[in-house]
């Protein structure tokens, strides 16, 4: 783009003469604009170079997020808050009438919120992306005043000029974001680790402070049972009072273990948030009274919202408790409610001390404690605002505090309903305006049903038009309460599994406490898997199983080939938009699933010890759990070369004839072609590698030693391993000493010495253990 | 009865009150103090023969509280007993490292709390002959 001719709609904007001065000012900021890719800059060079004109000025911009619309204040560092516009205010002014706002002496709504003084005048000017409104500028400044003609147009020039660098810095910020968020999810896992074994121990401290109290009056008062002095009756009042704390605190940590995302599903309701919170503020009248606190509601236009009403009930009343307790006498507290964009967000203001700003990024951490009002001592457990966080963001929110001229004002911000985001609704309908992937859909239930020895199967997609879930294919499903069928996001196991894309394993759905309260009389057993079907990137779906047809109980090694098999059904789908024969990719994927299901029917696929085994011994070799889960999947497959002579072999005594031997050295390649659809990376190597001998004796490639994909050594000796002691119709089986003797006897020639040795170790810690 | 001015520094104000009881009980004179500035203070000020300081505490913790005790030759040779929440080895090592003269861990008995404030100041214990 070049640097000098302006572009035609900044061109047009700039019709009438201005004084020269202000002409060469502002030709030079806009150049300027041009070439800038940050938001700082940009907000610099229009300060610096046209505002200062005007005999300086403040601005502010506010823009309107594409996904929530919702709008977010920008600071000078290009740093983003939400912001709540005024009701009457130029921002809503302008975002309705889509054009520039002058007011020459400022006499209403003016959004206080935005500004440290009252301006005298202001200009609010509307930023455009093409023809699409994407924000707000608003310019204000300290003494009324008036906008020329050609004051208003250049201006307008300047909004124009700045509208491009936003957009341009939109367009880096989002390819910045995903080269990030790879690495994010990684940190964020070891975070969480890390976040659960510091939590132990400040909870162990936060625990003996007052068990410390009844110690030490306990003792002291046993000690002066004779003596006449002793205040007895305050020593009891103060050993039940830290009793009282000891039970809250432990109350509480038990509600924070629950409200870590992902771990409690959310009981959502529609419900009037404004009737709610005059139920709360009600609540706190005695408290408030006490006080001589004034609490007040403020509520935008009638809205409903889609949440959990027991947890926003606690968040208002953690919120509105410390605003009423941190008040000083007389002083107001005032809570605003409103709906904006698809969010609603939620203020409560007080006059209290505030919160210093060095505080404000750490309040809502655990035990983190600030200033405490003097006469609450010990009221506060200090897992109030992390249990606050916690709420708002199991409904996908956020919530921040900002300091004001006098006390604090607490901020939320969440969807108003709990939809799955529009893009992947986009994908979804995708999916499902095309036959062959819902016919897929259809194979991977049957497929997993086989796989997992399931009764009941269902694969839940995100309705396009909706926003909410529903089972787009099932198995053993049917005269289900049809109220099973759909499920919002972020409600119930299907719904969190869905909003965070954590599988979730459920061994007993009655006792289990994540899910207390949201049993359905349909589980007629308790076992419960959950994982997500990701496509893009984005959760497109989750599939269920229940109740084992053998009646055992789930374990992880069901969840890990459960994840992995529908991880491999996500990569079809994908595939298949990339792919520029995807008709016939997909025809494949269905082919190879269904082969599975047929196969394992049968009774053909690896046996459910062997995936076990696989995954223990991959685990026990220092493998990484995704690559563990990858190696029972292939365990639990990599003989589908095989089925066409595995019949036979497993039922013939003698010796192989010419054919079927090479028929069988020939299994490990027709194996890898076939799941080839599904799979184009280790798994495919590994299955066709299965057969290798660690001295390169083996087929088909005649590969050695590290050359071998360590999962197919791995597979080697698990098989080896599984057939010695399950035994074939020419011989009994092996004991376990026979069987691990063997193998030792071949480690080094048949089998990978190291994986030989992990096995040993494994059965010998089992062996440890039952016995 | 025991004769001597003890300084008691917690931020957890029942735990003062109660020491301040126990210790009162026994003869002591008490003063406390409710975190490590204000404490540093009184002990210059008043000059108690022995400090029970807890270590968590906010602003000045009860380790940097009683390294500045320790550097001041105004109070370096005033006893110092830790009393915190804390109870492994590696505290009770810092503790030392520190030039803390013992170590007490919550939650406390406080009639072994008066038993080693007595040893230190090479008092006998009156108090427990009543019950």
């Amino acid at each position: 783009m070049s640097p000098i001719n302006p572009t035609g709609a900044l061109a047009r904007s700039w019709s009438a003469p201005v004084g020269s001065e202000a002409l060469a000012l502002l030709a030079e900021a806009v150049l300027a604009l041009r070439s800038t890719r940050d938001v700082a800059t940009a907000c610099d060079i229009a300060t610096s170079r046209v505002l200062d004109h005007w005999g300086g000025g403040e601005f502010r911009l506010v823009r309107i997020d594409a996904r929530s619309g919702a709008l977010r204040l920008l600071d000078q560092s290009g740093a983003e808050a939400p912001y709540l516009s005024e009701i009457g205010g130029p921002v809503e002014w302008v975002i309705r009438e889509q054009r520039g706002l002058f007011e020459e002496q400022v006499q209403r709504s003016y959004d206080a919120g935005l500004w440290s003084e009252p301006p005298g005048s202001l200009a609010a000017l509307p930023l455009f992306s093409g023809t699409e409104l994407f924000g707000c500028l608003v310019i204000a400044f300290a003494a009324p005043r008036g906008f020329s003609p050609d004051e208003q147009r250049a201006l307008r020039v300047m909004a124009d000029a700045l509208s491009l660098a936003l957009a341009r810095s939109d367009a880096r910020r989002a390819f910045d974001d995903e080269q990030t968020r790879r690495g994010d999810v990684e940190r964020r896992l070891a975070t969480e680790e890390e976040a659960s074994s510091n939590l132990m121990s400040v909870v162990a401290h936060e625990i003996r402070t007052p068990l410390t109290a009844i110690k030490a009056y306990t003792e002291t008062l046993i000690d002066s049972l004779t003596n006449p002095h002793a205040p007895r009756e305050r020593f009891l009042n103060i050993i039940d009072q830290e009793c009282d704390r000891l039970s809250r605190l432990v109350a509480d940590v038990l509600d924070l273990s629950r409200l870590e995302a992902g771990r409690r599903p959310l009981r959502l309701a529609r419900f009037d948030p404004a009737a709610l919170g005059r139920e709360v503020i009600d609540q706190m009248e005695p408290l408030a009274q006490a006080r001589h606190v004034v609490v007040s509601l403020e509520v935008g236009p009638d809205h409903v919202i889609e949440a959990d009403t027991d947890l926003i009930r606690r968040l208002l009343v953690n919120l509105l408790g410390n605003a009423v307790k941190f008040s000083p006498a007389k002083g107001s507290v005032r809570v605003r409610m409103i709906a904006q964009g698809d969010e609603w967000l939620a203020e409560v203001e007080d006059e209290g001390p505030g919160i210093p700003p060095q505080d404000l990024p750490r309040i809502f951490e655990r035990f983190y404690r600030g200033a405490r009002p003097d006469d609450q001592e010990t009221e506060g457990t200090g897992l109030g605002l992390a249990i606050s966080r916690g709420i708002v963001e199991l409904h996908g929110g956020r919530i921040w505090a900002e300091p004001r001229a006098q006390g604090a004002r607490f901020c939320l911000a969440m969807p108003l309903r709990q939809l799955a985001s529009p893009q992947a609704r986009r994908v979804a309908r995708n999916v499902l305006d095309r036959r062959d992937l819902r016919s897929l859909l259809d194979g991977t239930v049957e497929m997993v049903a086989a796989m997992m020895d399931a009764e009941i199967v269902s694969l839940m997609l995100v309705d396009p038009d909706r926003g909410d879930l529903f089972v787009a294919a099932s198995r053993g499903f049917e005269g289900k309460n049809t109220s099973l069928r759909r499920t919002l996001v972020r409600s119930g196991v299907a719904g969190s599994v869905a909003a965070w894309g954590r599988p979730v394993l459920v061994n007993n759905i009655e006792t289990d406490r994540r899910f207390q309260r949201l049993n359905h009389p349909q589980y007629s057993t308790k076992s419960l898997l959950s994982v997500p079907l990701r496509v893009e990137g984005e959760i497109l779906g989750v599939v269920n199983v229940n109740n084992k047809t053998s009646g055992q109980e789930c374990d992880e090694d069901d969840l890990a080939l459960l994840a992995t098999l529908v991880e491999r059904v996500g990569g079809a789908i994908e595939r298949a938009y990339a792919h520029p024969d995807s008709g016939r990719t997909v025809e494949e994927a269905s082919e190879t699933i269904r082969r599975i299901t047929r196969l394992k029917r049968e009774g053909l696929l690896g046996a459910r010890s062997s995936v076990g085994m696989a995954r223990a011994l991959a685990r026990e070799l220092g493998m990484p759990a995704a690559e563990s889960a990858q190696i029972a999947y292939v365990a639990a497959i990599h003989d589908l070369g095989m089925s066409s002579i595995h019949q036979r072999l497993t039922t013939i005594l003698g010796p192989l004839g010419p054919d079927e031997r090479h028929t069988l050295m020939q299994h490990p390649e027709a194996g890898a072609e076939m799941i080839r659809p599904l799979d184009q990376g280790t798994v495919c190597d590994v299955v066709l590698s299965h057969h290798e001998r660690w001295d390169g004796g083996g087929y088909p490639r005649g590969l050695r030693e590290s050359e071998i994909p360590i999962g197919a050594r791995i597979l080697a000796v698990v098989d080896a391993f599984e057939s010695m002691t399950s035994g074939r119709p020419h011989r009994p089986p092996y004991t376990v000493d026979e069987a691990i003797a063997e193998l030792r006897r071949e480690a080094g020639a048949q089998f990978d010495p190291a994986v030989v040795e992990a096995l040993f170790r494994l059965l010998e810690r089992e062996g440890g253990r039952h016995g | 009865m025991a004769s001597g001015k003890i300084l008691v520094v917690d931020d957890e104000i029942y735990i003062v009150h109660i020491l301040d009881f126990s210790l009162g009980m026994e003869g002591y004179d008490v003063i406390t103090a409710l975190d490590g500035e204000q404490a540093i203070e009184k002990a210059r000020n008043e000059k108690p023969d022995l400090i029970v300081l807890d270590i968590m505490m906010p602003k000045l913790d009860g380790y940097e509280t009683c390294k500045m005790l320790k550097a001041d030759d105004a109070t370096r040779d005033i006893p110092v007993i830790l009393l915190s929440a804390k109870g492994r080895n590696v505290d009770q090592k810092v503790g030392f490292e520190v030039g803390a003269d013992d170590y007490i861990t919550k939650p406390f008995s406080p009639r072994k709390l008066v038993e080693r404030i007595n040893a230190i100041l090479g008092q006998t214990s009156s108090q427990r002959m009543q019950a």
